[in-house]
């Protein structure tokens, strides 16, 4: 059993507050991805998990006892770093032996083991290489590989494929999915790239400037998102942000100086509890909006501005009255190829029509 | 505003042919992305257009003139590099006038450019600072104004975005898509992000060991592949590729596979049959052409989910065939069930969208 | 073809280039050796002589001095120099290490004035150092003049090596630190070897200042511990210097450190074979 619990973890790099009460609980065989920009104190957290830096207040618990006391080599976790910190002055084979002569390993358990992980990796042929003599990606496997040897309790990954190029890396994506739920073991991920995230975690924790905006799974952080960080963070491309402040009519709708959305009957119910002109921006995803070469009733008009050819999709900008909103959508579906210049009709679904609050950023509906 | 045409283009270098008979043509007005792996060639090209390099033989014409013999610095095109090589010692205003003074222009024409292209690309609070006080968007912009400000007939660029992280990179390709568009000017594009050149290109070229491998708008190169590297190359997820034999049995053609059996439809499989060399082929689907059920249907291969990847409002799941992993792509809501891991499924193969490669030439057949 | 013949010229040339000018470091050297096997008279030579009958008298002469003995005096140079290096190197190391990896308050001018100690002259020195001594009877003491060594050897290693464990990023040491080694471990299994050549480097540095140093050796020691330069400074005869046998010397003092440095250089090209840390 490896379950991980933190409880207010708090940590100050001199006056700068990197991360700021985090309390998270992960489950044993989770593998849980924190994601944020830069400097939004998931590599922090991991590292303090790891014993690699003292929380300032709070505590960590791996298997329901606190760990904060121990060193790091006494964690039993492994570590997997960005820059997969090989040691220039050894081979693979030795790589693999050092983690388990800390330990004092038996010789013959642990050219077992050495051979076990080696196969595993497909690194029989280069345990006498050096790092030097090595591709990026054997490279990374032998950092893997390291982690590997040990059967940790858990595992603490580092953007260990941010030095990938894009098809090794969306390889190694699956490979490592199904490494980690064949061994089962609790998995702490952290990237930036909202991609990896929603196709790795079980679960997902954004972070930005040291606080958790957002716990959950990559559904749930994709249809329901908490607010209008992590609203804009997952998906490609960003979701659309349209201000319009509420405005009741006759009917119920969005208006600004631009354009009028009318809101259906679900959707009205939602919102009316709140007061009348308040602002409020419109999120909708590019998947979530549907073009048409003629105007069907209750359809936006909106010029089209770039035609972006994606696989099998196409990626439409649109200037809807000033502001620019992305359409994205199968080529076969769309039926018919937007020229630039064109007008087209819009129409957002009403079902996934987000609603924040402007000043908070929180999300009302 | 100028036309590309390159004609037979060869270039050897140590022994080694980095570029073999390329011709290509760019129109006026046109932006072409020239793409593929690292090493193809492409740069080397791009370079040869500038007169920086010389080929070993072949013809380049700008404007239906050749200039061949012309030196870089008279054939007024402007090239933006990966790293924006803005000079780290000079504002944003004396990076973008100092090309211009090595023309010799008069003061006050240099003035008016710089003002002109400030405006067009929003730059009028950011021309006196320097490239290390500007975001990454901004030295793109700014390397872009350098190149703008000369007005030239072609606009080069080697690996603009490559210095981005993922999510800039699409914002920025956006942006220089557009001001492509609004000034028109013919422009060639290297990169080697397939995704980019699809974005980007009005055409693509798509280079493989110092040849051109296809050449055509971003559709074309992506519905119609014209061998298995164009295929493999262009796509993400890439394209799945599993060798099979034909077989005929009965007046039909089969595919097969040792684990499955496909029948071809007749107009498929005469055309096939009229153009395959051998009977050993390779099958191309991409991964959003194959269906995923949990009942048996017609035509449906057994397999077993081997990893399932949540994107946004799509769902990849991998299925294991025997040895093969093969991917699919499908959105959440077309696909009806929600897989588990190592469920036995099924997955049929849209024949519609299948792609069919002589192994032997690696050429298309279908 | 013309490139491909303009580049090997072009090659040629630059090997006679380095050829010419490694001939021309080596000279110095080359003479003093072959110096050393000639008679007196053939030293005097004009021009000098380039071919000629060698002879031994010179180093059987070195082997008669008595007062101290030759040999007592070679053996105390090296058993000094060794002795300095080897404590400067351990010395060395670990401080150069816990400068490079930890916040000292102050630490920038600790440093500056540890280096400092390096530029310190030593004329300066002298004096002040040879009283201390008399009044610890510590004159004419192999001991003391190692330690009197350190003062500059180990400003050197702490100085020179703290910029190779600069380059280990931290990462390879949080690594084995999870691995489960103590911080000594990491130190002594991964930052060392990593730091292999910039060792020998100062260990080379190290011997050839303490075996040429001069002006301490004269003034602190006699007859116990004296030093080969000091054998050589008293080669100067009534006649002049006696070149021959000073030549002699001087041979016999490079040598070991030639020796030394073919015998590791292996060691040093692998240190810095190991590629890029990053």
């Amino acid at each position: 059993m490896a379950t991980i619990d933190l409880e207010h973890l708090t940590l100050y790099y001199g006056r700068v507050l990197a991360v700021d009460d985090v309390s998270l609980c992960i489950a044993d065989r989770e593998l849980c991805v924190l994601l944020g920009p830069t400097g939004c104190g998931k590599t922090s957290t991991m590292r303090m998990i790891a014993g690699l830096e003292t929380p300032s207040t709070g505590k960590v618990y791996l298997d329901g006892e606190v760990i904060n006391h121990l060193y790091p080599g006494d964690r039993d976790v492994a570590m997997v770093f960005q820059d997969y910190a090989l040691y220039p002055h050894m081979t693979v084979k030795q790589h693999f032996a050092f983690p388990l002569q800390a330990h004092k390993v038996t010789k013959a358990e642990l050219e077992q083991r050495v051979g076990e992980v080696a196969d595993f990796l497909q690194l029989s042929d280069l345990l006498d290489r050096y790092p030097s003599e090595l591709s990026v990606g054997q490279q990374q496997r032998v950092a893997m590989g390291r982690a590997l040897i040990r059967r940790p309790k858990a595992f603490l990954m580092d953007e260990p494929l941010g030095q990938l190029d894009g098809r090794t890396r969306a390889e190694m994506r699956a490979s490592l999915k199904r490494l980690q739920q064949e061994l089962g073991t609790t998995t702490i991920y952290v990237t930036h790239d909202q991609v990896e995230a929603q196709s790795l975690g079980d679960k997902i924790v954004v972070m930005k400037t040291g606080l958790i905006q957002q716990v959950g799974t990559p559904e749930e952080i994709y249809n329901d998102p908490a607010n209008l960080f992590v609203a804009g963070f997952i998906g490609t491309p960003s979701m659309n942000f349209l201000e319009c402040p509420l405005h009741v009519d006759g009917k119920v709708g969005l208006k600004n100086h631009r354009f009028e959305v009318a809101l259906g009957p679900s959707l009205t119910q939602k919102v009316k509890d709140t007061p009348a002109e308040r602002p409020l921006i419109l999120g909708i995803r590019p998947e979530h909006i549907r073009l048409s070469p003629q105007d069907e009733s209750g359809d936006l008009p909106a010029e089209v501005y770039v035609v972006e050819s994606h696989g099998n999709e196409y990626v439409v900008n649109l200037n809807l009255g000033g502001d620019v909103i992305k359409v994205r959508r199968d080529r076969k579906k769309l039926g018919f190829r937007p020229e630039v210049g064109q007008t087209v009709w819009v129409r957002f679904l009403q079902d996934k029509i987000h609603l924040f609050d402007k000043e908070t950023g929180a999300r009302l509906v | 505003m100028a036309s590309i045409r390159l004609e037979d283009i060869c270039l050897e270098y140590r022994g080694k042919e980095v570029c073999s008979d390329v011709s290509l043509s760019v129109g006026e007005g046109e932006l072409c992305a020239l793409v593929g792996p690292s090493g193809c060639g492409k740069s080397v090209l791009l370079r040869i257009i500038t007169g920086l390099i010389k080929p070993t033989s072949g013809s380049v014409y700008i404007d239906d003139q050749l200039a061949n013999k012309v030196p870089p610095g008279n054939r007024d095109i402007a090239m933006v590099f990966q790293s924006f090589a803005l000079y780290p010692y000079m504002t944003v205003r004396e990076n973008w006038a100092f090309p211009l003074r090595a023309s010799k222009l008069p003061k006050e024409e240099i003035e008016v450019r710089i003002k002109t292209v400030s405006e067009f690309l929003d730059m009028d609070p950011l021309l006196d600072r320097h490239p290390k006080q500007l975001s990454g968007g901004q030295k793109q912009r700014a390397a872009l104004g350098r190149a703008l400000v000369r007005r030239p007939r072609l606009f080069l660029l080697d690996e603009p975005l490559g210095s981005q992280d993922a999510k800039k990179r699409m914002e920025l390709a956006t942006e220089l898509k557009k001001l492509q568009m609004d000034l028109g000017i013919t422009t060639v594009l290297v990169t080697s992000d397939q995704i980019e050149a699809q974005a980007l290109g009005d055409k693509v070229a798509v280079m493989d060991m110092g040849s051109l491998r296809q050449v055509g708008s971003p559709e074309e190169v992506y519905e119609k592949p014209a061998s298995l590297f164009v295929a493999g190359f262009i796509g993400s997820p890439p394209i799945n590729l599993l060798d099979c034999a034909l077989e005929r049995k009965d007046g039909q053609l089969y595919l097969t596979h040792p684990h499955f059996h496909l029948s071809l439809p007749a107009e498929l499989a005469a055309k096939i049959e009229a153009q395959a060399q051998a009977d050993s082929v390779v099958l191309g689907i991409r991964p959003e052409h194959i269906r995923v059920t949990a009942d048996e249907l017609p035509d449906s291969i057994a397999a077993q989910v081997y990893v399932l990847e949540p994107q946004s409002n799509e769902i990849l799941v991998d299925l294991k065939v025997g040895d093969t992993v093969v991917r699919t792509r499908a959105d959440r809501e077309d696909l009806g069930f929600q897989p588990r891991l190592d469920q036995e499924v099924f997955m049929i193969l849209d024949k519609e969208f299948m792609h069919v490669f002589d192994k032997a030439t690696e050429l298309r057949i279908h | 073809m013309i490139a491909d013949l303009w580049s090997k010229a072009r090659q040629s040339l630059l090997f006679l280039s380095m050829v010419i000018i490694g001939l021309v470091f080596a000279f110095p050297l080359v003479w003093i050796a072959m110096s050393s096997f000639k008679t007196r008279v053939q030293n005097f030579a004009l021009p000098p002589l380039v071919i000629f009958q060698p002879t031994l008298e010179n180093y059987t002469g070195l082997f008669q001095l008595q007062n101290p003995a030759f040999m007592a005096d070679y053996r105390n140079s090296f058993v000094i120099a060794v002795g300095s290096t080897v404590i400067s190197l351990v010395m060395g190391c670990l401080t150069a290490y816990g400068f490079s990896r930890h916040e000292i308050k102050m630490g920038g001018c600790l440093f500056g004035w540890i280096l400092s100690l390096r530029f310190f002259p030593v004329v300066a020195m002298v004096i002040p150092i040879y009283v201390l001594f008399r009044g610890l009877k510590l004159l004419d003491n192999h001991a003391a003049l190692i330690a009197v060594y350190c003062i500059f050897n180990i400003s050197f290693t702490i100085w020179f090596l703290k910029g190779f464990f600069d380059e280990i990023p931290k990462s390879l040491e949080e690594a084995a630190r999870l691995d489960g080694y103590s911080p000594f471990q990491v130190f002594y299994r991964v930052c060392l070897p990593l730091v292999r050549p910039g060792i020998i480097t100062a260990a080379i540095f190290c011997l050839i200042q303490s075996i040429n140093e001069f002006l301490l050796a004269m003034s602190l020691t006699a007859r116990v511990a004296e030093t080969a330069p000091v054998a050589l400074a008293k080669l100067q005869t009534a006649v002049g210097p006696d070149w021959g046998k000073m030549c002699a010397v001087s041979s016999l003092l490079i040598v070991p450190i030639l020796i030394f440095t073919i015998l590791v250089r292996n060691q040093l090209i692998r240190g810095m074979s190991f590629g890029k840390l990053k």
